[in-house]
């Protein structure tokens, strides 16, 4: 009875997990794609540093505010039609703790960085810059991604707790991507 | 409008700690911008690595966690037939898929056009990673779901944020160490 109950646990598991986790493994290979081509400007040592800082905090970001807005869209305070009090209050919320995270995150990398050794530019000012500017650029990115995920989702009958979360997961890490590169030629490496 | 100051209060310190996680990350990333010089191609394999053993490992994790809610698994029986059965799933998914994405990453060198370390090596580097990742992260989860049932913490509030915070740090730094023993870079 037990191997039984195991054999099925693990069949049913694998079944339903893997279309899931190919379009994560090809929208990854895409985010990967994206990094060897802009290698020049991302295999420096600060700009590596900052990519799991500003794509971790990204995809946390979204989680949470895609998290509020299912919840609230179950409970009808937020209706499916992108309007309403709530739904602007809960974008100014998100938008508010992308800003205050990454701003002190920068600071936070600007004096811990270079204490564990990581290779700095001569600016240090510019890693600050780099996680400060490209996270909260990223943060308006994924909050709309998670917004219109929840919402749409909902729109189509899909329960937006099981659907925003790997949607934004693997868009967010490319988003993430290209708006430090984006940030980079602004700011020069 | 108005900022809901409550979230903020909530949310805020746990940002600030996994942010402070990823920069062990970003330390370990850093640091091997020589082996990615040197090894071109290998950073297209990186993300999806990551993204992958986050996936598996936040699913095992919930899981679990429901395993524990229906009393198939608690802190006095954590190590059982059940538990044994959904590791030893997440390490097969993790082995099979970490080798479709050494697959697909050479594949998409080739396609583009671009330099690349030869398939052999991709398909080492990434099946090895996913092996011992795999089982690193399983034991992990398993652990961290005993403990908290132990101390009367619902694991399902615990276990995904800290394993996706730990998945990146650990997939990276076995990614780097496997690198390093694959002798792609003399």
């Amino acid at each position: 009875m037990k191997e039984i109950l195991d054999r099925v646990v693990i069949r049913s598991t694998v079944k339903q997990s893997i279309p899931v986790l190919l379009v994560a493994l090809l929208l990854g290979i895409l985010a990967g794609q994206i990094l060897n081509l802009a290698s020049s400007i991302i295999i420096i040592p600060f700009v590596l540093f900052s990519i799991p800082v500003v794509n971790g905090i990204g995809g946390n970001l979204g989680t949470i505010l895609g998290a509020r807005l299912s919840s609230e869209l179950h409970l009808g305070s937020i209706s499916p039609r992108l309007e309403g009090d709530d739904l602007e209050d809960e974008l100014l919320t998100g938008v508010t703790l992308g800003i205050i995270t990454y701003v002190s995150l920068a600071f936070v990398s600007m004096i811990v960085a270079p204490v564990l050794g990581v290779q700095m530019p001569i600016n240090l000012v510019k890693l600050g810059v780099l996680i400060a500017f490209s996270g909260i650029l990223l943060s308006f990115v994924v909050l709309a991604i998670s917004m219109l995920s929840a919402v749409y989702s909902f729109r189509f009958g899909l329960d937006p707790d099981n659907s925003v979360a790997p949607l934004t997961a693997s868009s967010g890490d490319i988003a993430g991507i290209m708006c430090i590169i984006l940030v980079l030629q602004v700011v020069g490496v | 409008m108005r900022i809901k100051r409550s979230v903020l209060r909530q949310s805020y310190p746990f940002l600030f700690v996994t942010g402070l996680g990823q920069m062990i990350a970003g330390l370990i990333f850093g640091g091997m911008d020589n082996y990615l010089n040197e090894a071109p191609g290998l950073i297209v394999l990186i993300p999806s690595m990551i993204g992958l053993r986050g996936n598996i490992g936040s699913a095992l994790a919930s899981r679990l966690g429901t395993a524990t809610h229906m009393g198939f698994i608690s802190s006095a029986n954590a190590w059982n037939d059940r538990s044994k059965s959904e590791m030893s799933t997440a390490i097969v998914l993790s082995i099979s898929l970490s080798a479709m994405a050494g697959l697909v990453a050479f594949l998409s060198c080739v396609m583009l056009g671009l330099d690349h370390i030869s398939l052999g090596n991709f398909l080492f580097i990434s099946t090895a990673t996913g092996l011992i990742d795999g089982t690193l992260l399983s034991l992990m989860t398993l652990s961290i779901v005993f403990y908290a049932t132990k101390y009367g913490a619902d694991p399902d509030n615990v276990a995904a944020p800290a394993l996706a915070t730990a998945a990146d740090i650990i997939t990276l730094g076995v990614l780097f160490l496997v690198v390093i023993a694959s002798g792609v870079v003399p």
